[in-house]
């Protein structure tokens, strides 16, 4: 596993210019006061994982990666790990700067609980994308899981820009004004939902045939 | 004890049947598995790599069921290398040392330098003859007692697969050492290979050593008239041509008179797969 890993993060390295960039814009906004903006650093971020599978099948690594000695569900389990990594630190780094900005911009008074649910609200958005179409991917391709994809992306894209430019559906705010049971839960189905994703693509990959 | 075992082996596809397939590799020899494009050949080494799930029969590698942690002793090269096209030869080194239990970066980069491969180009760089070569060494590196080769010298220049031939010799030194490898350039396969397997239309046509068919098959160059006067199960197969007939016959149904030429491999698979047709 550790080897696959590896695998992704060179990848990751020389493809980081882009995300790199628009981390430091997300980030830049967040700090400005545009708290709302950071909710597309986990979004952005976890479709990288999904498009690395499309580079991994252009240049056949799918298929080498099961010539070698680790089971088809570590190879799953690789890129399900790595879309963790990936998506935490896009939140670290969304919060933080939200976290700078709120404090800069003395409009609002900070609140704690409202920081933490939008923390909580990042984390659900980062996780929808990939818990939906790693299973997709696993099972036909990331050719056939296209159309999926792309139907999902601009649902959470079309999503995500209705969250940032309305009041009434402020994230952050939903959640906030969210019971604490509620949010509890909610973030339990969540987990729960990626878990079920996590052993579908490993169920789907078991019986792929290449 | 067989490096690779395979009793009865089937997989339908729409179109396309793999029909009982029963081959064993001895252990220290090298296999060639021959057949024309859509002939089995990779249906065949897929079912052992488990890439695809047979649909019936039994396969064993060194006596035992296929795992994943067995994959440590198998070296493979597929005809396409897999390896991400933005790697570079030290990416490779630094994932496979991390996958293979028995990984030699020492041994995977004198093979670089035997193989003049550029070690900081990316993989998008190489020509096809490179990235082959990196494809067999990565295959060495890991001290494999099985090689698993699928069309490994097609689409190479001449030179280059004379080298690559060359180091598969080297490989099968070690009497513990087998390769299975399947081609449709069958004059390398004769160069190398203790056991030669025909496959046609999914169905094995012919395994037998080497050495022993070059012994029982032979060529000759007659008519039409005496072919026909010969016991049928004497011809192999036949072509004829204003000139006269061809045919790869069995020697010991032959009578003596007959001028009996050897046959090659090349020839004996040409003239079965027609006469099969």
């Amino acid at each position: 596993m550790k080897g696959l890993l590896i695998k992704e993060f060179i990848m990751f390295r020389k493809n980081c210019i882009a995300p790199i960039i628009f981390l430091i814009f997300i980030m830049f906004a967040g700090i400005m006061g545009q708290s709302q903006m950071i909710v597309f650093a986990p979004v952005f971020i976890s479709i990288i994982p999904s498009s690395y599978m499309t580079f991994d099948e252009t240049s056949r690594w799918d298929i080498y990666s099961l010539i070698i000695p680790e089971k088809r569900s570590n190879i799953v389990s690789s890129k399900y790990i790595f879309t963790l990594i990936l998506i935490s630190i896009s939140i670290i780094l969304a919060a933080f700067s939200g976290f700078i900005g709120l404090n800069i911009n003395k409009e609002n008074e900070f609140v704690w609980s409202s920081f933490l649910s939008l923390i909580e609200a990042l984390i659900i958005v980062g996780l929808i994308f990939p818990m939906v179409i790693l299973p997709f991917n696993f099972k036909l391709g990331t050719a056939k899981a296209r159309i999926a994809a792309m139907i999902f992306a601009g649902f959470i894209g079309g999503s995500a820009s209705v969250f940032v430019n309305s009041e009434e559906l402020n994230l952050a705010l939903i959640f906030s004004d969210m019971g604490g049971l509620l949010k509890i839960i909610i973030a339990a189905a969540v987990a729960m939902l990626f878990l079920i994703s996590w052993g579908l693509s490993i169920i789907f990959y078991k019986k792929r045939e290449f | 004890m067989n490096a690779i075992e395979i009793k009865n082996l089937t997989k339908k596809f729409k179109g396309f049947s793999l029909d009982n397939v029963s081959i064993s590799l001895p252990t220290g020899c090298i296999m060639g598995l021959i057949g024309e494009n859509g002939a089995g050949k990779t249906t065949v080494i897929k079912s052992v790599l488990g890439l695809i799930h047979p649909d019936g029969g039994k396969i064993s590698i060194f006596g035992k069921e296929p795992t994943s942690e067995m994959k440590n002793d198998i070296g493979v090269v597929l005809d396409e290398i897999g390896i991400p096209i933005q790697f570079n030869i030290k990416d490779v080194d630094s994932i496979m040392k991390n996958i293979f239990t028995k990984w030699d970066s020492n041994v995977f980069y004198d093979y670089i330098k035997k193989f003049s491969l550029p070690d900081k180009k990316a993989f998008k760089t190489f020509s096809k003859g490179m990235k082959m070569k990196l494809g067999i060494a990565i295959a060495l590196s890991h001290n494999a007692k099985l090689l698993i080769l699928d069309e490994p010298t097609s689409g190479l220049d001449p030179l280059v697969r004379d080298e690559i031939i060359d180091i598969f010799n080297d490989f099968t030194r070690d009497e513990t050492h087998s390769i299975l490898i399947s081609s449709h350039i069958v004059s390398d396969l004769e160069k190398i290979c203790d056991y030669i397997t025909f496959i046609h239309n999914g169905k094995i046509t012919l395994c037998e050593e080497k050495d022993i068919l070059l012994e029982k098959y032979g060529f000759i160059n007659t008519s039409e008239e005496v072919l026909a006067g010969l016991d049928k199960s004497a011809v192999k197969g036949k072509k004829s041509h204003k000139f006269g007939t061809e045919a790869v016959i069995v020697r010991e149904k032959v009578p003596s008179s007959f001028d009996v030429k050897p046959v090659t491999i090349e020839e004996l698979f040409v003239y079965m797969s027609k006469e099969e047709k």
